[in-house]
């Protein structure tokens, strides 16, 4: 573990001090910022997606970056981004990060190599995703972009394009770790809780561009452990506690566990300003019964009027198979209160598991203010079927579930 | 009347001669660059082609403001100026590179296309004088 830490550590120093000590002999230094003021506000008294309630946030779609490029010549260059963003191991404060820290080599026109820290491949958007000037929706929908808890890895990433007759087919190609994976649970039991994850990522993506249309298809293999050496449930037995009654206790020995995810994604211009883009994801949860183990995705038609572009989107994220049904099963259990505390240990069982069932309409517009910046709004209505880890479900009650969550958002979006 | 109409009709001609002259944007380029064909100037202008024939390719754009700018990316993009810098602004945040080096105006452009190998650049055809390598004419 500690290994691993060292060795991420040390590939981002060497990217970074690779860049700093080619920055004397910089042919080039330019540098670009980004950043996007939101604001979201729903009608609910409890959390959704960590920070929106009825009392407002500007946590949620806020950010700020500064992205630093240095070319050294045709084939070297560097590239340094920050962000401050809310932080990821806690609700109530804000933290400034490298986002990005590589070194690029482009020695043909056919071949890209970056090493140092990367954005993971996983979604069409995902190397955009903190500019917001750069996409039309007030944010992309969590249901999609919240399968893998890390986006950034620390490693090499290798891009080989071909020319086509119009457009261009590249094949991306990484492997990288993420050293420190915040996960957050919220249990109505406990509050928030904050799991550290290291995982290592690799995986390939497929991209066809043409001229007026995006296809991509990714496959990404994850192995994760445990940072604090703690282990996670390799099983989920049921102890009988008395006639019809009992409790799930986990076998707590499983030392990593692995995902497997396959991302599909288009985006396609129609005639007449029309566009479509939609992402589907199936996430294979390995080893262990309790994790993520989800089919999910989106679906968006935009059209673009002058200088506004108004989009519909819907949305769903699921939750399949084995830790569903374990979910359900220990939801649903009755104790039969064989001691003090065990409908709270299983309540906080069942709220620790990544369970989603969730559908997601939004109904938005984007407005290009200048080329450099873009206004957006958002109505987005959530239906949370049997439940969602994306709620924080208020404490002393059941679980939120067959129940409406309205959101309103509006950001302002820039670069320059 | 008649005697009228010919100098009239010649007058516009030149007019339509000088304005066709003057909106006519060339891509011009190092001594040393051989001729390029239409996608290989979008190609190198969208950050796709860094390096011809082994050598690096220098894009060199002029600023927002000048409306050569704006005839050349019309002309050779098929681009306004708000898709170019969207197109360019992905890119840079993708982590795929930069966008092509701003030059206050043409004349700048010129001497830097003149100077540098691999450079290349666009002018008016007006602008276009002995010396220097025209790569594509459209």
């Amino acid at each position: 573990m500690t290994g691993t830490t060292t060795t991420t550590r040390r590939l981002v120093l060497a990217s970074v001090l690779t860049g700093a000590c080619l920055g004397a002999g910089a042919q080039e230094f330019s540098y670009s910022g980004f950043g996007t003021v939101g604001a979201a506000v729903s009608d609910k008294t409890y959390h959704y997606q960590r920070f929106i309630s009825d009392n407002g946030t500007v946590k949620r779609d806020s950010v700020l970056g500064v992205q630093f490029d240095a070319k050294f010549s045709a084939q070297w260059s560097a590239t340094l981004q920050g962000k401050v963003t809310p932080e990821v191991d806690g609700d109530n404060k804000w933290a400034a990060s490298a986002a990005w820290a590589f070194v690029s080599w482009r020695p043909r026109n056919e071949w890209l190599v970056r090493a140092g820290k990367v954005r993971l491949p996983l979604y069409l958007f995902s190397e955009n995703l903190d500019v917001g000037q750069s996409y039309e929706f007030a944010r992309m929908p969590t249901e999609m972009y919240s399968i893998a808890p890390t986006t950034d890895i620390a490693g090499l990433y290798v891009t080989r394009n071909w020319a086509l007759d119009s457009g261009e087919l590249s094949l991306d190609v990484y492997s990288g770790r993420a050293p420190k994976v915040v996960q957050r649970t919220y249990s109505r039991d406990g509050g928030a809780r904050y799991l550290s994850v290291n995982t290592r990522v690799t995986g390939g993506v497929l991209t066809m561009r043409a001229e007026d249309s995006t296809w991509r298809m990714g496959l990404h293999h994850a192995e994760s452990a445990f940072n604090s050496g703690a282990r996670a449930a390799s099983a989920l037995p049921y102890t009988q506690t008395g006639a019809g009654t009992g409790l799930y206790v986990p076998v707590l020995d499983a030392e990593k566990f692995s995902n497997d995810i396959v991302t599909l994604g288009f985006d396609v211009n129609l005639p007449n300003a029309w566009r479509v883009i939609g992402e589907f994801e199936r996430n294979f949860q390995h080893d262990i019964p309790l994790g993520a183990n989800t089919v999910g995705g989106y679906l968006s038609v935009l059209r673009k009027l002058d200088k506004v572009t108004p989009y519909v989107t819907v949305a769903k994220l699921k939750t399949v198979g084995e830790p569903a049904r374990r979910w359900r099963d220990v939801s649903q259990v009755n104790t039969g209160n064989p001691y003090p505390g065990a409908d709270a240990d299983q309540r906080m069982l069942a709220d620790s598991i990544p369970f989603y069932d969730q559908y997601s309409l939004s109904l938005g517009a984007s407005y290009a203010l200048t080329p450099q910046s873009k206004l957006k709004g958002e109505w987005m209505h959530t239906w949370i079927g049997k439940g969602s880890v994306m709620v924080d479900s208020p404490a002393g009650g059941a679980a939120v579930a067959d129940e409406g969550v309205n959101v309103l958002s509006i950001s302002y979006n820039f670069v320059f | 009347m008649r005697l009228l109409k010919i100098p009239i009709a010649a007058l516009l001609v030149l007019c339509a001669c000088s304005t066709w002259a003057a909106d006519h944007v060339v891509i011009i380029g190092h001594a040393s660059m051989r001729k390029l064909d239409l996608v290989t100037v979008q190609r190198i202008y969208t950050g796709k082609v860094v390096e011809l024939d082994g050598n690096p390719v220098i894009p060199l754009n002029t600023q927002p403001n000048q409306s050569i700018r704006q005839r050349f990316l019309n002309d050779y993009l098929q681009q306004d100026e708000e898709k170019f810098v969207a197109y360019w602004t992905v890119r840079r945040y993708v982590g795929k590179g930069t966008p092509p080096r701003e030059l206050s105006d043409t004349a700048a452009l010129i001497a830097y296309v003149q100077k540098t190998p691999g450079a290349i650049g666009y002018v008016d055809d007006s602008e276009v004088s002995p010396g220097i390598n025209v790569l594509l004419r459209k």
